[in-house]
């Protein structure tokens, strides 16, 4: 069944959704050497880096311009450039990445026009990179600012290049373990490859030797600028707009093919993956992954009778929704309801598919739904299992149902930046915790309780 | 001092070295990242606790996401305040404008949550495009027969403070529409408490214990009802420097209803504010037991104290905070328990608080207005701290530097106020400062061998 919100409410209750400028805050901290600025009134720089703050637990700087009255009459542009000065003078960095917020693009700030204005008043300086992503959060979502920032960085940095054997892969908003996992099946292949935008370190780094006004790590502006130069694009994303895709601009600019994958979680999401891999590597998928996949096909026979039938509800951006119904199907789980704050109309198509695949019937889909929705289809459901964010805690709470929490944010528990779901193992470690959520609550619920299972 | 934009010298003192004169009070400099939040982040603060009320925030989603249930003001009822209501504005309703939509949400929350009242906060963009707020809540208000209350909470227009104050001209509305009778006790309201994991609750019972009746708290657990006849109590006792005075000042004027300024962090404020309490009324009963409430308290937690004094004795703090008022506090609590402040500084501290502190704190000590992560993980090497009081987004600072960290802001899960909240600060700060951990930590290790040097 295909649910569009049709109830009679105005208000959203407790959203799916974060602003844009948020993606775009995650995609420039994955930038080597980058500050970001928000260009707005100073709330909303602050209320998204304590966010970011509380999720990864890293030192997140985001800087603002600063709105006061003034400026929301008679426009930003001083500001803008003053902050960058202040930037400039206090971090140094390469880049400076500009998203705009809902006021500065509601009084229409031409803020392309101050950063030509600035770049001509300051010939005299070694000006850092300055890259302007538009996010006002009245027209999209966290994943929006997150892809359009991607967007931004290779329309301003790439210029056409002779090609090399290479490819670039545009990555989703995933954890920075998730990276990390990415780059050693990318490494397998033994095969260049330019990730971005690259948060494993700079959001998920060590303890530090010195001070760092900026956390080391992440892609740099050389390698960006070489994106153009790759044979063939990988972008995490199923559901994205091509009007903000990264991969289809380079298509259509310098003709680079762009294949478009879900997220790895599941073994068909996986395979897909490395199908990919192998065609642009010309070369079979290494032996030490290929064996990851058997220990996943193992851990999936070891695993199906605590977990078949289990009626699962679904919360999360598209893609992750998209992924996680694959792999929980592929496990013999059903996902009954399948939720976003987006408005993926892709996704209909895509969840009907799995459900004919695995011979249940299609879930229902829930686009542009806020928690309180979602709320009231479970209060009608039998499920028993909630995945999504540690806001669906609220009503697993309420609804005395187990939360697995994935994606963003996820403030209530420990170890988010460390938390593996993707690829062949990523995919084993979730099996696990769900798994193993099944086996408790089991022994939870026997007076018995078995100390073997 | 070295290393400050240029902008921000008049915001950052040496004691005893600088002159003094602290130029607070100014917006924030654009491009430096300032831990500060907005104005609408101020008026949330003081109204977020209301339990029985709608908060709805007119604008784009974020706003209203970035502020769900992340503070820890508890409820012994209703749980209004931890939903989170949302415009959540698109693209046509900034072009066509936001008043029909805000209409029809307060009908529709009105009717699902039944609460006692609505409090609407524009945020950035509301004036922009052009939304009648005030119109639209005073139709409402009219319609539906409970107060719908615009919070003139726009994040561009000042600063937090000017978010406390809107709040408080919010609340300020309430008050007086309540039809109950004069309490017989001497009675009175608590303002500036925010029920922070507890803490009203605690403070409440000992006013109790006291022989005072308390009106209401504002807004700790508090709920419409209760405000709306604050303005029948005979003090207003006012916690926080900031977020409150205004209010109170309000009521002064209006209600006649006089104000004592009080902090309940750390003992000899916590007994200070019950004893000026207890001086207002002049009643011998309160006197009486607020000396044997205090002198209980005081026994029962000296010997702990002590303890930890020597275990923490000569251990280096850096305290940044909200207000300075509440600064002030911790610098005395943390003394008490052995420690020195080597750095205070607040996000919206004001001038008066400002001019305190050079006495209170020792030659050295590094005072700072509206600082930013550059500039403090700067003063923690300077002068070597080894733990760190503030909010969430200090915290990570202090990992990577391999402080020890003490949350002492609106997030906070443990009560750090009145005697109790005394004893937990103490062991919370043990816990930070002596953990082992931070000795595998490069960044200590490099400077314990500096110091060996030295
Ligand atoms: S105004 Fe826009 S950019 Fe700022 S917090 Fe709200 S939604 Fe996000
Ligand atoms: S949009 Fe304005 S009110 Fe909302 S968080 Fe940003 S500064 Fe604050």
């Amino acid at each position: 069944m295909i649910k569009t919100k049709e109830l009679p409410k105005e208000v959203t209750v407790n959203s799916c959704n974060l602003c844009s400028p948020l993606g775009a805050s995650i995609a420039f901290k994955g930038i080597k050497n980058c500050m970001a600025i928000l260009h707005g009134s100073q709330g909303c720089a602050t209320y998204i880096r304590r966010y970011m703050i509380a999720h990864f637990r890293e030192p997140v700087d985001i800087a603002s311009s600063s709105f006061t009255e003034d400026t929301a009459v008679f426009g930003g542009g001083e500001k803008l450039k003053n902050g960058i000065d202040n930037i400039i003078s206090q971090y140094n960095p390469e880049v400076i990445g500009i998203a705009t917020s809902c006021l500065s693009e509601t009084i229409g700030d031409d803020v392309s026009r101050y950063i030509q204005e600035y770049q001509k008043e300051r010939t005299a300086m070694n000006l850092p990179e300055i890259i302007l992503t538009s996010t006002p959060s009245y027209n999209g979502n966290h994943e929006t600012g997150f892809f359009k920032t991607q967007r931004a960085l290779v329309e301003h940095l790439c210029s056409q290049q002779e090609k090399t054997e290479q490819f670039t892969a545009f990555i989703n908003i995933i954890s920075p373990e998730d990276i990390r996992q990415l780059k050693e099946i990318f490494q397998s292949f033994n095969y260049s490859y330019i990730l971005m935008p690259d948060f494993s370190d700079t959001l998920d780094g060590g303890s530090w030797k010195e001070f760092n006004k900026i956390p080391p790590g992440g892609t740099s502006v050389d390698e960006i600028s070489r994106v153009s130069s790759s044979k063939t694009n990988i972008e995490f994303s199923i559901c994205i707009n091509s009007k903000i895709s990264p991969g289809d601009y380079l298509f259509e600019r310098f003709n680079i093919p762009n294949i478009q994958l879900p997220i790895p979680i599941g073994i068909k999401a996986t395979d897909q993956l490395m199908t990919a891999l192998e065609e642009i590597t010309n070369t079979t998928i290494p032996i030490n992954l290929e064996n990851q996949r058997r220990r996943l096909i193992d851990a999936y026979s070891d695993a199906h009778k605590y977990i078949f039938g289990k009626k699962v509800a679904i919360i999360g951006h598209g893609d992750l929704v998209y992924s996680l119904a694959s792999f929980i199907s592929e496990v013999g789980m059903i996902p009954l309801i399948c939720s976003t704050g987006g408005t993926h109309e892709k996704l209909i198509p895509l969840l009907t598919q799995i459900a004919e695949e695995y011979h249940y019937p299609v879930p229902q889909i829930c686009l542009d739904y806020d928690h309180d929705d979602i709320e009231s289809e479970l209060e009608g459901n039998d499920i028993d299992l909630i995945i999504g964010s540690s806001k669906a805690y609220k009503m697993a709470k309420k609804l005395k149902k187990p939360l697995i929490r994935i994606g963003f944010p996820i403030h209530d528990r420990f170890g988010a930046a460390a938390k593996l779901t993707i690829g062949y193992q990523g995919t084993r470690s979730l099996l696990n915790e769900i798994v193993n959520l099944f086996i408790q609550i089991q022994q939870d619920e026997n007076p018995v309780g078995y100390t073997y299972q | 001092m070295q290393g400050i934009l240029k902008e921000r010298v008049k915001q950052v003192f040496k004691n005893g070295t600088d002159h003094f004169d602290m130029s607070c009070d100014t917006p924030s400099t654009s491009g430096s990242v300032s831990q500060r939040a907005c104005v609408f982040c101020g008026s949330r603060v003081v109204l977020y606790p209301i339990a029985d009320a709608v908060h709805l925030v007119h604008g784009p989603i974020g706003c209203a996401s970035y502020t769900w249930d992340i503070r820890g003001a508890l409820s012994s009822g209703p749980e209004l305040h931890r939903y989170s209501f949302s415009t959540d504005l698109k693209e046509k309703e900034v072009i066509f404008g936001g008043e029909k939509k805000l209409e029809e949400s307060i009908v529709y929350l009105a009717k699902r949550f039944k609460p006692k009242a609505v409090f609407v906060y524009s945020t950035c963009i509301i004036g922009i495009i052009g939304d009648d707020v005030e119109r639209v809540c005073k139709q409402a208000t009219e319609n539906i027969g409970i107060q719908i209350i615009p919070v003139h909470s726009e994040g561009f227009k000042g600063t937090k403070k000017d978010g406390y104050k809107a709040a408080c001209s919010a609340i300020f509305r309430l008050i007086g529409t309540g039809k109950g009778t004069k309490p017989k006790k001497p009675s009175i309201n608590i303002l500036g408490e925010f029920n922070l994991a507890g803490e009203s609750w605690i403070i409440k019972n000992y006013y109790k214990q006291m022989g005072v009746h308390i009106q209401s708290v504002m807004t700790g657990d508090s709920r419409i009802e209760a405000i709306s006849n604050a303005h029948l109590a005979d003090l207003n006792v006012v916690q926080c420097s900031g977020s409150m005075l205004s209010l109170a000042k309000m009521m002064e004027e209006k209600y006649n209803i006089p104000y004592t300024h009080v902090s309940y962090f750390g003992i000899e404020d916590t007994a200070a504010a019950l004893y000026e309490v207890a001086k207002h009324f002049g009643n011998p009963e309160i006197i009486k037991n607020t000396k044997e409430l205090v002198t209980k308290e005081i026994s029962q937690l000296t010997a702990i104290l002590n303890e930890y004094k020597i275990k923490l004795q000569g251990k280096k703090a850096a305290v940044y905070v909200g207000g300075a008022f509440k600064a002030f506090s911790l610098v005395k609590a943390l003394a008490r328990i052995g420690m020195e402040v080597v750095i205070a500084g607040s996000q919206t501290g004001n001038k008066d608080d400002y001019n305190q502190l050079p006495n209170m704190c020792r030659p050295g000590t590094i005072i700072v207005d509206d600082s930013n992560p550059l500039e403090l993980s700067r003063f923690v090497q300077e002068r070597d701290a080894d733990l760190f009081v503030g909010g969430v987004k200090e915290r990570p600072l202090a990992m990577k530097l391999g402080l020890g960290f003490c949350d002492h802001n609106h997030e906070r899960k443990i009560p750090l106020a009145g005697f109790e909240g005394m004893k937990n600060f103490a062991q919370e700060i043990y816990i930070s400062v002596m953990s082992p951990v931070w000795k595998f930590h490069e960044f200590r290790q490099k400077k314990q061998i500096g110091g060996q040097n030295d």
